[in-house]
């Protein structure tokens, strides 16, 4: 299937081959708003950051709760201020090989998903509380 | 008319991307170069209520500062506050659109685009490590110590000569934080010390005890008082100055300069006890006293620290390490230094007290002079005879201690025998 940025993504230098189709629970940063249009918008839309030209076009998740609230709280330390950007609460919803192509975890729990065309998450996601 | 460089026009990035420090998946702290080659760190500090307008601070650091920053030796508050000149640029980004720039000091930054204090980096969380290390040649600053470098950065940016007490280690020292009871402690040692050493460079060292309550000395006892001023995490450093500076306008050492020298070569010369026995005279009872208290409670808390001193007029630097094996070194090489002188003669005159169980006595001689001590053990069974009526001979054995850091010499005396005389 199409991924939803195909165009965008430079395929010359983003290794896709980690990324497969797979069932998995998520959890996202989100603004209370499930219909907030900045929730599923990948990082090329949110931020200056240019430069990994792969890595702009895929949305972050977690594999747990707990996982995702460590993170912010982190994340928190180093910027008081980040919860204006990536939201105040958590989503969680179930993943399906239909949403696109994601790669294993790393130690904390966070993964990528490179969306496939036409997918929108807002859909499939709930929000289950703030993020702190 | 002239044009004016309109500092609008100049981009702080200006520069070359180099790579991300924190984070993988949200990059809020990347690193650039400048034409320069100095790093240049650019971090997402705030947007607008829709996050269309992002606001980003950016600051020039010392090569050294960001490799203490990924050694976890400062904090990501610190990397910010360490800004090259105190400087940095704000600005506010519109996805493709520059908007404006402010120049503004780290300090002046509101309290929510700090990190929070104690916020150090993760190794884990750093993204672009070699890349930055390698790009920066940062191996060329790996023996250069932080404190150090805080300590000459902070005496030169206050203009004033610095005393530097590093703790290292020892029971209540923790990264950040120290025992009160034992920085109150130490920092009271080393500020007697300090002043006696202030004492003893104005009034020279035979100057005896000075008395700090007489309104002649007020102006002096002011000037021998220091301030600590500055503190790091480092485990814990702080850094003290004299309260109020004394201009020497044509001798090329300045007072507390001449007082810096003084203490570091005290330091140095008591772990050394030849040297400290042809050194020890220069220096005033009091001044070996204070710094046997000092001695004594570094080797008693188990301490291992630094001491330091910096000048940032010409730049003139001193340190030494002290621990508990070089304070016992130096409390005993001072100790050994104990002199005692011995005497014996004959004194004639009456007993005014006695102890039978215990031997002490006092005796006044027929020329009205007082001694006290106690009989030898040896005759000690003997008192029971004496009286307070009869004149008596009596041999003294006396010992003169001069013991180091004591003013007075400690006089001992024994009576090794007596004879009761028929007449005065």
């Amino acid at each position: 299937m199409e991924l939803k940025y195909e165009e965008e993504i430079n395929t010359n230098t983003c290794d896709l081959d980690p990324f497969s189709e797979s069932e998995r629970k998520a959890y996202r940063f989100v603004f209370q708003d499930i219909d907030d249009s900045r929730n599923f918008d990948p990082p090329y839309y949110r931020t200056d950051y240019k430069n990994d030209e792969c890595r702009v076009w895929a949305l972050s998740f977690f594999d747990s709760l707990e996982e995702s609230k460590a993170k912010i709280r982190t994340l928190k330390k180093h910027t008081p201020n980040i919860q204006k950007k990536l939201g105040t609460h958590i989503a969680e919803g179930n993943l399906d090989k239909n949403d696109g192509i994601t790669n294993k975890s790393n130690g904390e729990g966070h993964f990528s998903l490179f969306e496939y065309k036409g997918v929108d998450l807002s859909t499939k996601f709930n929000i289950v509380g703030p993020s702190i | 008319m002239k044009k004016i460089h309109d500092i609008g026009s100049y981009s702080p990035l200006d520069k070359k991307f180099i790579g991300t420090l924190l984070f993988s998946a949200y990059p809020i702290t990347t690193v650039y170069s400048n034409k320069k080659g100095n790093p240049v760190i650019k971090e997402w500090v705030d947007c607008n209520k829709n996050g269309t307008v992002d606001r980003y601070f950016i600051y020039e650091l010392d090569p050294s500062v960001l490799l203490f920053f990924l050694r976890g030796e400062i904090s990501h508050k610190d990397l910010f506050l360490s800004a090259k000149n105190n400087l940095g640029f704000i600005f506010e980004k519109n996805r493709d659109e520059e908007k404006k720039y402010l120049i503004t000091s780290p300090q002046d930054l509101p309290e929510d685009y700090l990190p929070e204090y104690d916020t150090y980096v993760n190794p884990d969380d750093i993204v672009d490590y070699d890349k930055i290390y390698q790009y920066f040649n940062l191996d060329i600053y790996e023996d250069k110590d932080y404190n150090n470098y805080y300590h000459k950065s902070i005496s030169s940016k206050y203009n004033a000569e610095t005393f530097n007490i590093h703790f290292k280690t020892g029971s209540g020292i923790k990264h950040g934080t120290i025992d009160t009871e034992l920085l109150g402690i130490t920092t009271l040692e080393f500020d007697n010390l300090y002043k006696e050493l202030v004492f003893d460079t104005f009034l020279g060292k035979d100057r005896g005890s000075l008395n700090t309550k007489s309104k002649s000395n007020q102006e002096l006892v002011e000037f021998s008082k220091t301030e600590i001023y500055n503190n790091i995490a480092a485990s814990y450093s702080i850094f003290i100055r004299p309260k109020y500076s004394h201009a020497t306008l044509f001798d090329k050492e300045t007072f507390t300069e001449s007082v810096a020298n003084k203490l570091f070569n005290l330091i140095e010369e008591s772990l050394d006890s030849e040297k400290l026995a042809d050194t020890y005279s220069r220096y005033s009872e009091f001044v070996i006293s204070s710094y046997l208290n000092l001695m004594a409670h570094v080797k008693e808390k188990n301490l291992n620290m630094d001491f330091a001193w910096y000048k940032p007029t010409n730049k003139a630097y001193k340190k030494n390490k002290v621990n508990s094996r070089t304070a016992y070194q130096a409390v005993s090489n001072i100790n050994n230094l104990s002199t005692t002188e011995k005497d014996q003669f004959d004194v004639t005159g009456k007993f005014t007290a006695l102890n039978c169980n215990t031997g002490h006595f006092a005796f006044e001689s027929v020329n009205e002079e007082e001694f006290s001590g106690y009989l030898e053990k040896r005759i000690r069974d003997s008192a029971v005879s004496l009286n307070f009526k009869d004149f008596y001979k009596i041999t003294i054995d006396r010992a003169i201690e001069k013991e180091p850091g004591k003013a007075d010499p400690k006089i001992t005396d024994t009576i090794i025998s007596h004879y009761k005389m028929d007449r005065k």
